[in-house]
């Protein structure tokens, strides 16, 4: 028994493992290091400052979010929707902006040191840096 | 929107808002919300509205009280200024569907830390009072209106400033706004020259603690029949009124015309609230005092659930406390000859002025929400009401309800109150 099963938990450990999901900054953000709980504060819109400095989240079209809301915020998908609509509809502030592709969202955390988004650790691309873990 | 905010509005847009727009190109964006929700009372002496709704119903399902459709344009001019009109659509004071702006304003963000808003906006007396119309943005079936119902207008025209800072490892915010509001209840409206407040909150980590105070002043009852089937009652209270022998006859007399003449009052409320991944605690503390014979009053809700998937089963206790006018009143005069005149009229006041306000309950809450869907969760919901005072009168949230005779149905203080909703986003 022990001897089936210990292949077929790595078979399926190689097929369905994905890599870390890290929370990223344009290199050049003031901001070198976020807690999960500074996460939670920051995608629910009840923080926009932390240390001093600006942050606004943004997501882009196929990121992972089920994965990043459930493990990294704690939050279930429709906690963080129910958080949003109460901050749209009270005109304290925006769901984050989710641009088209991860490439575009790329470029515009390039352009602004105050974006943060969350990836796969394998895209992790040069002007970009880990914020978390 | 009153000429004062609106000459703000124009002085902020001369100011910098054209070479702003000159810099981007400005994004529109439709959203909405809204709800489909029945109620039912079980008894059929008590009926269930909003306080500002004509019609309750009793003892039969209604879609009539809780349902609503909101509309919300979002202009982003910018990065930094931002307009918004939100019209929300519901049963009134006439009794009919009716949409009204609840919001309509420019917000200028100066930097991460001010923002300026002008127009009109939501006064944020409670925690929930901005929200109380998105059944979505609630865990429960309706925002707790023990806590809400405290303040007896909704919205005001004018300004709002706020800061937002660190403090320690959370943040800190504080807001102040001022303007001015009119608003219609079925029998009854009001014009309020002042209305201003400050609000603090920190939120730290899952923790959001928040304190509110909110003023309002010369808030004058301009129209509605209660005004024309009081007059002749004010018209005899002031008859009698140089010849109070007491402090309660003078001062509830000078409480009753205050109502036309201009009155105010404040309200002061501390919450408290917490969310993580699991639990999700509400727990707010209101309290408002007035120099008219509305009554004072108090309350305390408080509301736990659990998330659990795509299922919260929550459950809630909350009580409200007319803290002043549930006795019925007396008034001593010092000429013999018109004591049987006073007691009239301050029967006539107990009953009909006193009384209705007297809906002082406990309230306890049961309910499931299920997110079905992205933009849908449905929500079942019990409320078990304790009412403490059975013979009075009451009105505004809960209604007596009168048989055919026009006598109030017998009410032994107990009921129930069942609501099923579907609440929605898009």
């Amino acid at each position: 028994m022990h001897m089936l099963s210990l292949p077929l938990s790595l078979l399926l450990l190689s097929t369905t493992a994905r890599a870390e999901l890290v929370v990223v900054a344009s290199h050049e953000s003031p901001i070198s290091q976020l807690s999960r709980a500074q996460l939670a504060e920051v995608f629910s819109g009840r923080t926009r400052i932390v240390n001093g400095h600006a942050i606004t989240p943004v997501e882009y079209e196929n990121a992972d979010r089920e994965r990043f809301y459930q493990q990294v915020l704690g939050r279930s998908p429709s906690q963080m929707r129910t958080i949003w609509a109460k901050l749209l509809f009270t005109g304290d502030g925006q769901p984050p902006r989710v641009f088209g592709s991860y490439t575009e969202a790329r470029s515009q955390l390039l352009a602004d040191r105050g974006l943060i988004t969350y990836i796969d650790s394998k895209q992790l691309g040069p002007g970009l840096k880990v914020i978390f873990p | 929107m009153p000429i004062r905010p609106l000459l703000l509005l124009l002085g902020l847009l001369a100011l910098n808002l054209p070479a702003a727009l000159a810099e981007d190109t400005p994004q529109l964006h439709l959203s909405g919300f809204g709800s489909l929700a029945a109620t039912r009372t079980d008894d059929p002496a008590i009926g269930f509205k909003r306080n500002f709704q004509a019609r309750a119903n009793a003892d039969e399902w209604s879609f009539e009280a809780d349902s609503r459709l909101g509309v919300q344009l979002d202009l982003q001019l910018n990065p930094s200024w931002q307009g918004v009109v939100q019209v929300v659509g519901m049963q009134r004071e006439r009794g009919k569907f009716q949409p009204t702006v609840e919001w309509a304003n420019l917000a200028w963000q100066v930097n991460p830390n001010w923002r300026l808003r002008l127009g009109r906006m939501v006064t944020p007396v409670t925690s929930t009072s901005e929200s109380r119309e998105v059944g979505y943005a609630q865990l429960g079936a309706r925002a707790p209106l023990e806590t809400v119902g405290i303040y007896p207008m909704v919205g005001h025209d004018g300004a709002d400033l706020r800061y937002r800072q660190s403090l320690g490892s959370g943040e800190a915010r504080v807001q102040v706004f001022a303007g001015q509001t009119a608003f219609k209840l079925p029998f009854l409206e009001y014009e309020v020259d002042q209305v201003a407040g400050a609000l603090f909150t920190y939120t730290l980590n899952d923790w959001t603690l928040r304190y509110a105070h909110t003023r309002i002043r010369d808030a004058r009852a301009t129209g509605g029949s209660y005004l024309e089937t009081t007059r002749p009652l004010v018209a005899g209270l002031n008859m009698i009124a140089p010849f109070c022998a007491a402090t309660l006859c003078s001062d509830t007399i000078t409480r009753i015309n205050r109502l036309s003449s201009g009155w105010g009052g404040h309200f002061n409320v501390l919450s408290l609230g917490y969310e993580d991944g699991s639990w999700s605690l509400q727990t707010e503390y209101a309290t408002r005092k007035l120099d008219t014979f509305v009554s004072d009053g108090r309350s305390l809700v408080a509301l736990l659930g659990y998330h659990h998937g795509e299922l919260t089963p929550y459950l809630g206790f909350s009580r409200a406390d007319s803290t002043n006018r549930q006795r019925a009143v007396q008034f001593a005069v010092s000429n013999p000859a018109l004591q049987p005149t006073a007691n009239m009229l301050a029967g006539i006041v107990s009953r009909n002025l006193y009384e209705p306000q007297a809906a002082n309950r406990k309230l306890y809450t049961l309910g499931l929400r299920w997110d079905v869907h992205e933009q849908l969760a449905l929500k079942f919901q019990l409320d078990q009401i304790r009412h403490k005072y059975t013979d009075a009168n009451y009105n505004g949230f809960y209604v007596r309800q009168p048989d055919a005779d026009g006598q109030l149905r017998p009410y032994d203080g107990r009921l129930r109150l069942y609501s099923l909703s579907a609440d929605f986003v898009f």
